[in-house]
């Protein structure tokens, strides 16, 4: 967590976080979604940055995903409400987590050139997608703004199918050329690793938490937002759906958290 | 006088490259100094540029720094930039990335601001240097929102702020017109006579321009400087100039080559008109343009962005086979927004496009492949698979085209273009010129019949658009491709094209043959045009415009 | 799209200082998430049409008409489907009870988030984006950040030309993001996105640079040219504003202004 904020202190990084932000705005803003249900679910063709960013620019693609959305979505779309707090954090994290499980777990460069690189990519992928639906979803839910349950399913769909499919495609074109130009974030943060020399026990129960927390938390808070899971998590006599989702979802951010701690 | 910058024996080696970028370079900038450093592409003068400023070896990776650099005192390899910058600061080539503040005042405060004056001094110095790059009344516009001249007076204002004893220039005027240059160049020599910038070091390809600001002028090549002297004795050494590939100024080459001794070459058109006697030329023989297999026809073409602002208003126009058409007007005239319309990227609003006799009006771009290839002003727009190889293969690879058939074209069009060594490479990391080439050939690839170009020559040297303008009227003759180029250097027109028209707000001016629109040189300068030197000089000593040296030469009566 | 949203004038709006409209628009998101009853949530999007009229700009938040119609319509749908609690059932669909009351809490949440939208547009309509950086260094966020977020302001038009360009160069070799299946789309704008995140941080390389060569060390102590001061008016703005707040607070506390007293 300490690279988050130590980034500002190199110009270099700013302009990483500046390169984040504004090219995520701007793809935001040329392609149209690609509509699966229209009007209310489709791809974002910018959702194929987030991964690609943090893999290169570390805690300046965090920040810049993060700020990114703010201005493209938010501020400039005419959006910007209770619930962009939450879509600041969310975006942050789309940025944070691919990075951060990488630099402590694999120890193959993200170059998605053999297959193994490319599955570790659809890996971190897959976390982040969580990870940011289920926080935005739980802060809307929580502060009166919009239901869980569809939100959630919007935004995973979102944040994972155009990285999951274009990703990789992405990687491989990018990764060498921002590492000659001297642009990946260990090059220009000395002192941090990009890739881990040994993976530190609590680094791997750190993933494993991640994982839960985020993967199996969102089914699990979907399900009860759908009223599935209620007898298995409640007892048949609970009628309110509200608090309990609420309630389900945080046990999961809380894994979540202990998680992403141990990855320090 | 004080010396302000000194190297003593530099040299650099950047980062994963294979060869020094300076070599042994040693060279004292003193009080009231204003070099010019020239050199062809690769010589190393932006890097000797951000030596003096201390951003190698301080800012930029390198693997090798050897040799001393003392910038007033200031051992570069021990303060930072910030600081050095106090000293001596540098305005860059490319304006956009250096223009990074939302506002204009704010842009030039932020200098001074790092400097940590006073906010009234902040804001008599914003005032100062606005007045001096004449940006005033433009204090609160939105810095995006500037034009290509107004953002490299703004990026040079922003320098000027930070009041540092050395300015140093990286080919910082290029987007401005040849009258903007000169003011600034004028500025420039201003703020040294009075002392509040003690020296300027200044790169530049346009040499009769820099002749009248420079006392000295210092030629690199291959990281090492090969000569130095005043404008004067630089410039008339018309041989070593054309050697590496620069351009010295057309009058000083004409004068050469009519066998005048170096002390006789003059520099400016009042100078050759002072030496010129009993200089009496054939009339040039007027070339017809072929008017008969039209390949493109644009009948009364509307178009706009916003409703009712329109950008095209009604444009006719026709090109034949084997012609080469250059189409000039400022920024804003909607040159690029034609070029659109004819790839079919946009749909006019009103009127018919037809393309080999075919009516394409509500066809896209993909119903062009084949007929039409488009290479844009920045080659980094199209360029962006691993290896050259795979960057020429990709158009045809997606026409569907067997690989066989494809391999074939590749090499084909790489021979062609001269870039077969290159077919392994990473095109991104290739200089300008080469992704230049890249482009181009990618485009040819898909073996069109005709080729759009859209600026190609921006940021090239001189020598870097001979090159590629060579190349593409190669392809004209020897294929018989058409050739349609957006330009607005005028010695690319006055080289290559035979026909031009000149747009302004969205509407053709004057649609005609190269060498009646040079004899109208009012309209020209009207529409902020300069024509070539050597076409200005002949119109004023003979009556009739020459296109180039070589064609005055061959006309000439002795 | 627009770039700028800031519509120049010269209202008592536009003469606030910057903080003040900032903590104006904290106070908005508060009062309207204090009530869920819509009469209530209806008053206080009075308030914030009020002070929009007064700030004369009303003509650059227009745009955000068709995105706010698509989320109060949203709300209106996905609440009464997830909010399943109350007296008065309206529709029965199977085992699906719409309530009236749940109706009710609906439309209370679309007031709301207009309100937001309309009270965060109000801010950037009559704050250009160097006064909210200036308000923001103020109220201590690192330069650095607020240098960046500005600058990412400056970028988006440039880049978005670039990405202009490159879709054109790309559509002119037979690369199209609006043809074939899904998959084919997606594929084929990461074949738009690599260019235009190449060409961005070619633009972007000299940034850094340019930065340093200016003086900015991310570090050091500066002076700015822009000062802010708080006039009287700005003193009376905060004090109502901080009444207004405690008096909704209270009244929720006492029952007042709810559709349902346990959610937000």
């Amino acid at each position: 967590m300490r690279e988050v904020l130590e980034m500002w202190k190199y110009s270099r990084m700013i302009a990483s976080f500046v390169l984040a932000a504004a090219v995520y705005a701007v793809v935001l803003w040329v392609f149209a979604p690609l509509w699966i249900i229209p009007g209310v679910t489709g791809i974002r063709i910018a959702n194929i940055l987030p991964p690609v960013f943090s893999l290169l620019f570390g805690p300046a693609a965090a920040w810049g995903i993060a700020v990114g959305n703010l201005i493209g979505y938010d501020i400039l779309g005419g959006a910007l409400t209770i619930g962009s707090i939450g879509g600041f954090i969310g975006n942050f994290l789309l940025g944070y987590m691919p990075y951060k499980i990488w630099h402590r777990m694999f120890r193959e460069p993200p170059h998605c050139r053999t297959l193994s690189s490319v599955l570790k990519f659809e890996f971190v992928t897959l976390i982040h997608a969580a990870v940011c639906a289920h926080v935005i979803s739980l802060w809307c839910e929580a502060v009166g703004f919009v239901p869980y349950t569809p939100l959630a399913f919007i935004i995973f769909t979102n944040d994972f199918l155009a990285p999951a499919i274009a990703g990789p495609i992405l990687m491989a074109l990018l990764y060498d050329r921002v590492r000659r130009a001297g642009w990946l974030w260990t090059d220009v943060m000395k002192g941090y690793e990009y890739l881990p020399t040994t993976v530190k026990k609590r680094w791997v129960i750190g993933t494993i938490l991640v994982t839960i927390g985020s993967v199996i938390g969102l089914v699990a808070t979907i399900g009860v937002g759908l009223g599935l899971g209620q007898p298995l998590f409640f007892g048949p006599g609970l009628k309110f759906i509200g608090t309990p989702l609420v309630a389900t979802g945080l046990v999961f951010l809380i894994i979540w958290i202990i998680g992403v701690a141990l990855l320090e | 006088m004080s010396t302000l910058i000194e190297l003593d024996d530099v040299w650099v080696r950047y980062r994963m490259a294979r060869d020094y970028a300076l070599r042994g370079i040693s060279l004292k900038i003193r009080e009231g100094d204003v070099v010019g450093i020239i050199g062809p592409t690769g010589a190393g003068k932006s890097t000797l540029a951000k030596v003096m400023c201390g951003i190698v070896p301080n800012l930029e990776p390198c693997d090798e720094f050897r040799g001393y650099v003392s910038v007033c005192g200031l051992d570069t390899r021990e303060v930072p930039v910030g600081i050095i910058c106090r000293r001596c600061a540098m305005v860059f080539q490319d304006y956009e990335a250096q223009l990074f503040r939302t506002s204009v005042e704010l842009e030039v405060a932020f200098g001074p601001e790092n400097l940590g004056l006073e906010p009234s001094e902040i804001e008599r110095r914003v005032k100062w240097a606005l007045e001096l790059t004449g940006l005033v009344g433009l204090e609160r516009r939105y810095t995006y929102a500037l034009s290509g001249g107004q953002k490299q007076r703004l990026a040079i204002a922003s320098v000027l702020s930070l009041q540092p004893d050395v300015l140093v220039l990286d080919e910082a005027t290029s987007d401005l017109d040849p009258r903007g240059k000169l003011e600034l160049f004028q500025v420039i020599k201003k703020l040294i006579e009075a002392r509040i910038i003690k020296a300027a070091v200044i790169i530049d390809h346009h040499l009769d321009k820099l002749a009248q600001l420079a006392n000295r002028i210092v030629v690199l090549k291959n990281g090492e400087v090969i000569d130095e002297g005043t404008p004067r004795e630089v410039l008339t050494k018309v041989e070593l100039l054309k050697s590496l590939k620069l351009e010295p100024p057309q009058v000083t080459e004409l004068f050469h080559r009519l066998g005048h001794t170096r002390d006789k070459l003059p520099l400016t058109i009042d100078e050759a008109l002072e030496h010129t006697k009993n200089l009496r030329a054939r009339k040039p023989e007027r070339t017809e343009v072929s008017k008969v297999d039209k390949v493109l026809s644009l009948r009364d073409i509307w178009f706009y962005y916003v409703p009712s602002e329109w950008v095209l208003k009604g444009i006719n126009l026709d090109v034949y086979r084997g012609e080469c058409l250059g189409i000039i007007g400022q920024n804003g005239s909607g040159k690029t927004t034609l070029a659109n319309i004819i790839m079919g990227i946009l749909k006019p609003i009103k009127g018919r496009v037809t393309l080999l006799d075919q009516d394409v009006t509500e066809k896209g771009p993909t119903a062009r492949i084949g007929i039409i290839g488009y290479v844009l002003q920045n080659p980094d727009y199209q360029i962006f698979n691993r290896t050259v190889y795979e960057e020429l293969a990709f158009a045809p690879k997606h026409m569907n085209l067997p690989p066989d058939e494809v391999d074939r074209r590749v090499k084909h069009v790489a021979k062609l273009v001269g870039i077969e060594h290159l077919l392994d490479e990473d095109p991104f990391f290739l200089s300008k010129a080469d992704r230049q080439r890249v482009a181009v050939a990618s485009v040819l690839t898909m073996y069109p019949k005709i080729l759009l170009l859209d600026e190609p020559t921006t940021g090239l040297t001189p020598g870097e658009t001979r090159d590629l303008m060579d190349l593409v009227m190669k392809l004209n003759r020897e294929l018989g491709m058409t050739v349609i180029v957006i330009t607005h250097d005028m010695n690319v027109v006055a080289r290559y094209c035979t026909r031009v028209v000149l747009m302004k707000s969205g509407e053709i001016v004057i649609d005609t043959d190269t060498r009646t629109l040079f004899k109208n040189i009012e309209l020209l300068r009207q529409n902020y045009i300069e024509p070539p030197q050597i076409i200005e000089y002949t119109v004023r000593a003979l009556g009739e415009p020459y296109l180039t040296v070589d064609e005055l030469i061959q006309h000439l009566e002795r | 799209m627009k770039f700028v949203l800031y519509v120049d004038a010269n209202s008592p709006i536009h003469r606030l200082d910057p903080r003040t409209k900032l903590y104006w628009v904290l106070c908005v998101f508060i009062w309207s998430m204090t009530f869920n009853h819509p009469l209530y949530t209806a008053a206080i999007l009075g308030i914030v049409l009020a002070t929009l009229l007064m700030s004369r700009a009303i003509k650059g938040v227009k745009f955000a008409t068709i995105p706010l119609t698509i989320l109060i319509a949203m709300c209106i749908v996905l609440w009464p489907l997830f909010r399943r609690e109350g007296t008065t059932v309206l529709l029965s669909l199977g085992p699906l009870n719409i309530y009236y009351e749940s109706l009710l809490y609906a439309v209370a949440v679309g007031f709301r988030l207009t309100a937001m939208v309309l009270a965060g547009l109000t801010l950037l309509v009559t704050t250009r984006i160097e006064e909210l950086e200036a308000a923001l260094v103020k109220l201590k966020l690192p330069y650095p950040i607020a240098f960046g977020v500005s600058a990412v302001f400056r970028f988006i038009p440039t880049l978005m030309g670039d990405a202009h360009m490159v879709i054109a160069a790309q559509r002119a070799r037979g690369v199209d993001p609006l043809r074939g299946s899904l998959v084919t789309k997606i594929k084929n704008s990461a074949l738009i996105v690599a260019p235009i995140f190449m060409t961005s941080m070619r633009r972007l390389s000299t940034l850094p640079l340019a930065m340093e060569s200016r003086g900015y060390t991310p570090t050091a102590k500066r002076t700015y040219l822009i000062q802010l001061k708080m006039r009287p008016v700005d003193y009376i703005y905060i004090a109502l504003s901080t009444a207004l707040t405690a008096t909704f607070i209270y009244m929720r506390l006492n029952g007042i202004g709810v559709i349902y007293p346990h959610y937000i």
